[in-house]
């Protein structure tokens, strides 16, 4: 099984990566870009499908690969 | 009295907190990430750097090291804690400091002097500040900018948490003065209990003339008037 | 399967038919392709010097204080007293920079500091010499920010401050930057590190992340001119840093190294495991046998080829008495650091490498690392030189009028602040910079915790120390004159010292020119070196050890000349650091220099900066250059600032003394956003028939502004009389403007106006509103 983890910062959040994306791209001609959020993305390769194993990567997620303080996180499984 | 100072894999201010606390007479020693205990020591100084990386995100891996699980203990009994730049996220990362640090307004790394007032003269890392003096501390980072729900800042404000903002040369707070974009120009923050304390700018590179200012020597004496202070013999 | 050796292969391998002959007869056979890998890198220009070799040998290393010369080991060591010596080099990362600018620069910077403690020294601080194209375009923006980030990321990350550099921006770079890097690392005189293959049965070791395809061959890169095609090629295989890879590396080498389990060191820079085997085989006069399987692999199907001459960074080879095998493993499992015993010393002279059970290669490890062709070739003098030197003042529109001259050479990037540059350096790391980025050199100081060994327990046992350091190279003087150039580029590196209170103790020089195929460019190179040469040995300064990088063209043409003068000096004591800027009102301005050299019919504008800002002209002939003079200022100057009378000390470079004095005012800095700025008001006595703009902004030498105290003009000038030393004083300092009064004309700017305009350049160059 695999994890595909997308973590992004806070829509409060300043994003001043985005920002420059967004203004660059912007600059370059590439349409009307009006927003652009810069977070990671994060591939975990699992053993067997587990609810368990599901659960500890949703806690891993949570507690470890992002911060709630600052990142919201979306998880997939395939 | 004695100081110790962690050191994980990518630590780089390590010997920079060591130097400080010898110039300024007193004892320091490291405490290597995989130990499990902090010793005797009387204050923890948790130096900047880029521990183990720092490539998920500043401080995220060092807080699960095993010498945190003994500063969570140390600082729960009440023992003096100060995190210094990567120190500083370190402890937002772990939960003992609210809010976290994320990338400068400016988004590149900036390195330079700035000025600092010490917002409440009362806690044990600013108690040794001189009344309305501007404090001169060079700040190194990519990612020192404060960032909090406006609640947790307003929780902070009211509590007297917020040690330590950016000002100008005169002490005063503005935009100008903000290097990094920190909410509310904040510059460093302390727990509740005003025993844990976390800043970005770098005191311990500021305690001789010799380096541009020895305003950093108030950050040390604080902590350390406060832990003689509480000794029972006095001194 | 081994593919057939054609000329193309060759040819692709950065080799001729000649020194493929040359192969086969040291070999008495054909080379498999694993050995012609081998020895294109080995044999490219890179590696072995083959273009510069006998031109290198003019470089003295004499001096009692050397302790490693040049070509010995990675960097040159020199001694600074109480037992303490600092190793030094510089190195540069051209194409790897201009292919991909922030890994080039960082992983430039990764190189020298590994070059640094593989030499037993922990690295104090590094520094860096930077060409860029205008910044007008948005490519050259790019490659100027994405080279600052990478040399930040790494240095910043690894935690050794980056205090000093010097850059320039020039159509001549436009495509191929320079990105030069430097690193100091200090140690004991008993901590010295070798890089030599010794006892026969030691265990080889292997340390660091695992290989993988990373920079394939970027040693042979380096050594072609940079193309379209070559760089594609490249990009498919960019080197990548891992400053915390390397922070870890250090202190797991630096903790090794004092256990006394180590006989040989030597990282893997260039041809990584290739270039490390055999130059530590021949250094110890033996040969080294390894096998490829147990080298840490990233991907699993790695040919022999591709191992052998990986660049993957943060890796090092280890010589380790046998028997001591444990402590290796020890200290690199605490340090989670991954190694490997990959083969042993031995006595046979050949470096043989073993992959799934074969041998791949039996080459002689001497004549590998040694006995690389040498060519001889003869230099042309450009012809255009002959036009350069016949420029005369007649000749020379002036455009621009003193008062609006002067705001543009502060905003020439060139000239102007590099603070946008520095402020993403950490300068303040490690306590070491006492002198900030922004004076003539930087200052660092040498303390306990400078040296190799951690405890915080080790008494001070000895004085600290300090260190001046600067780094210079003025290339379109360079190109119009490479000797007169070249003396003036190390004759100005000396004068920042000097003005910081430092006496020369070591060079380390990086050499980077165009195609020495072509007979000017060797000309170039030629005359270049013979001017550096002379010049350090005239200062006392000896050259240990620096970097030659050629082939640095594009498809329109070649760099001007750049030779880097990376000189480090040390000073007396505390009290005797200086930096540039003005500190009090009411101080005596000097100038200590002639005003206008008679013997130059140019007036010091030849090849000036503000020929360039005002008219467009990068021509004339440099000012002439008088090491005597030079020599006599400079000693001087520092007996003044040893005496304690000096309160601050500028040298005149590009724009000459107008643009020296706004320095003076406009330099100091307290704090973010807080410039320190003081006026000044000059009174020059008028010169017959020298006109203002070159009174202002000519660029003869040697020529200091210094400050004293009012009552200590007399004392100065006294004794500037009996060392027969021209001196003046021209003003004093007070009040908001600078104010040069020159015959009847008095020009007057407000210093708020020159610090903005000096100090916001870049930024605003990189930010077109």
């Amino acid at each position: 099984m695999k994890a595909k983890i997308t973590i992004t910062p806070k829509a409060a959040i300043l994003d001043p990566q985005g920002q420059q994306v967004q203004q660059t791209m912007e600059q370059l001609g590439y349409g009307d870009i009006r927003r652009a959020r810069v977070g990671k993305y994060l591939e975990l390769e699992l053993g067997d499908d587990t609810p368990e194993l599901r659960n500890q990567v949703q806690r891993a997620c949570r507690e470890f690969l992002s911060n709630p303080v600052i990142e919201d996180f979306q998880l997939d499984f395939e | 009295m004695k100081f110790s100072v962690l050191q994980f894999p990518g630590s780089n201010s390590d010997q920079d907190c060591v130097h400080a606390v010898l110039a300024l007479g007193h004892q320091a020693e490291y405490l290597w990430h995989r130990q499990t205990s902090v010793g005797d020591c009387e204050a923890i100084l948790i130096p900047g750097g880029f521990s183990y990386g720092d490539y998920l995100r500043a401080g995220a891996v060092a807080r699960h090291s095993p010498i945190l699980s003994a500063v969570i203990e140390f600082a729960r009994a009440g023992g003096l804690v100060l995190g210094i730049c990567n120190g500083f996220q370190i402890l937002c990362e772990a939960g003992l400091l609210p809010g976290a640090l994320v990338r400068n307004r400016g988004r590149t790394f900036r390195c330079e002097h700035v000025f600092l007032r010490a917002e409440n003269r009362t806690s044990p890392f600013t108690c040794a500040v001189p009344e309305a003096r501007t404090l001169k501390i060079p700040i190194a980072h990519g990612e020192g900018c404060y960032v909090a729900e406006p609640s947790t800042i307003a929780d902070l404000e009211r509590h007297g948490q917020v040690l330590w903002r950016y000002t100008d040369a005169d002490g005063r707070v503005s935009d100008e003065a903000n290097p990094n974009g920190s909410l509310a120009n904040i510059a460093g923050i302390g727990n509740r209990e005003a025993n844990v304390a976390g800043l970005m700018p770098h005191p311990e590179r500021a305690c001789e003339p010799l380096a541009g200012s020895d305003d950093g020597k108030y950050w040390l004496e604080s902590m350390i008037r406060t832990v003689t202070a509480s000794q029972p013999n006095g001194a | 399967m081994e593919p057939e050796l054609t000329d193309d292969l060759l040819a692709s391998h950065g080799l001729t038919p000649e020194e493929y002959e040359r192969i086969r007869d040291l070999l008495g056979r054909s080379p498999t392709f694993c050995e012609l890998g081998i020895f294109s890198v080995m044999w490219s220009e890179h590696c072995s010097y083959k273009n510069t070799k006998p031109l290198l040998r003019q470089f003295s290393g004499r001096s009692p204080r050397v302790l490693i010369g040049a070509g010995e080991e990675n960097a040159g060591v020199v001694d600074i007293g109480d037992r303490l010596a600092v190793a030094f080099k510089i190195e540069s990362h051209n194409h790897p920079s201009a292919v991909e600018p922030f890994q080039g620069a960082a992983t430039g910077v990764g190189g020298i500091l590994r070059d640094i403690f593989t030499m037993g020294a922990r690295p104090v601080c590094i520094a860096n010499s930077l060409r860029f194209g205008p910044l007008d375009s948005p490519r050259n923006q790019r490659l100027l920010q994405g080279v600052v980030a990478g040399i930040g990321h790494y240095g910043n990350c690894f935690g050794a401050p980056t205090v000093a550099g010097e850059v320039y921006f020039d159509p001549c770079y436009d495509g191929n930057p320079l990105v030069n890097a430097f690193a100091l690392g200090v140690l004991r005189h008993e901590q010295i590190a070798r890089g030599a293959a010794q006892g026969v049965g030691n265990p080889v070791f292997y340390v660091g992340p695992p290989t993988g395809r990373d920079g394939l061959a970027g040693a042979a890169f380096a050594s072609q001119d940079l193309s379209e095609e070559s760089a594609t090629q490249q990009r498919n295989s960019v080197q990548v840093g891992d400053p915390f890879m390397e922070k870890l590396l250090l202190e797991a080498c630096l903790e090794l190294l004092a256990t006394g389990a180590v006989t040989g060191i030597q990282d893997m820079g260039a041809a990584g495991l290739t270039c490390s085997t055999c130059e530590t085989a021949a250094r110890g006069k033996s040969g080294i046998e390894i096998e490829l399987d147990r080298v840490p692999q990233r991907s699993p199907d790695m040919t022999p080829y591709e191992i052998l001459l990986s660049e993957s960074q943060e890796r090092m080879l280890l010589i380790i008495h046998r028997g001591r095998e444990a402590e290796v493993k020890t200290v690199f499992d605490k340090w989670n650091l991954p190694w490997a015993e990959i083969g042993a010393v031995t006595d046979t002279g050949q470096l043989v490498v073993r992959h799934r059970g074969e041998v791949v290669a039996d080459l002689p490890a001497q004549a590998l690392a040694d006995e690389a062709p040498v060519y001889t070739r003869t230099g042309r003098r450009p012809a255009e030189l002959e036009r350069h030197w016949s420029l005369t003042l007649d000749r020379v529109p002036f455009s621009e009028p003193p008062e609006t001259a002067l705001l543009k050479l502060l905003a020439w990037p060139s000239i102007a602040s590099k603070n946008w540059i520095y402020r993403q350096y950490d300068y303040t790391v490690r306590n070491a910079c006492v002198l900030y980025p922004g004076s003539d050199a930087a200052v660092v100081r040498i303390k306990r915790d400078s040296l190799p060994e951690v405890t915080a327990e080790a008494p001070a046992s000895f004085p600290e120390k300090f260190l001046g350091l600067t780094l210079d190279g003025n290339a379109r003087l360079v190109r119009l004159d490479p000797y007169r150039g070249s003396m003036l580029a190390v004759a100005e590196a000396a004068r920042n010292l000097a003005c910081s209170g430092a006496h020369p103790i070591g060079v380390t020089d990086n050499l980077n020119f165009g195609n020495p195929h072509d007979p000017e460019i060797f000309w170039q190179i030629q005359e270049s070196v013979k001017g550096i040469a002379e010049a350090c040995a005239f200062f006392g300064a000896p050259v240990t050890g620096g970097n030659v990088s050629l082939y640095n063209q594009n498809p329109v043409g070649a760099i001007d000349p750049t030779p880097v003068i990376a000189m480090v000096g040390l000073i007396a004591d505390e009290a005797a650091i200086t930096s540039q800027w003005f500190k009090d009102e009411n101080d005596a301005v000097l100038l200590l220099g002639e005003l206008s050299d008679p013997r130059d019919s140019l007036q010091g504008l030849g090849g000036s900066a503000y020929l360039q800002v005002s008219d467009q002209l990068s021509s004339g002939r440099p000012p002439p250059v008088d090491l005597e003079r030079e020599k006599r200022v400079a000693d001087a100057l520092r007996g003044w600032i040893e005496s304690g009378i000096v309160k601050s000390a500028h040298d005149c470079s590009e724009g000459g003394l107008a643009v020296a004095l706004s320095e003076c005012c406009i330099s100091r800095q307290s704090g973010r956003n807080t410039p320190q700025l003081l006026g000044t008001r000059i009174e020059l006595e008028p010169c017959e028939g020298v006109r203002a703009e070159a009174m202002l902004f000519g660029e003869s030498n040697p020529r200091i502004v210094i400050t004293v105290e009012k009552r200590f003009v007399p004392k100065v000038l006294g004794q500037a009389e009996i060392l027969d030393l021209p001196i003046r004083e021209i003003g004093a300092t007070g009040g908001d403007r600078l104010a040069i009064r020159y015959g009847q004309e008095t020009y007057s700017w407000d210093v708020t106006t020159l610090h903005h305009t000096w100090w916001t350049a870049i930024e605003r160059q990189l930010q077109p509103s």
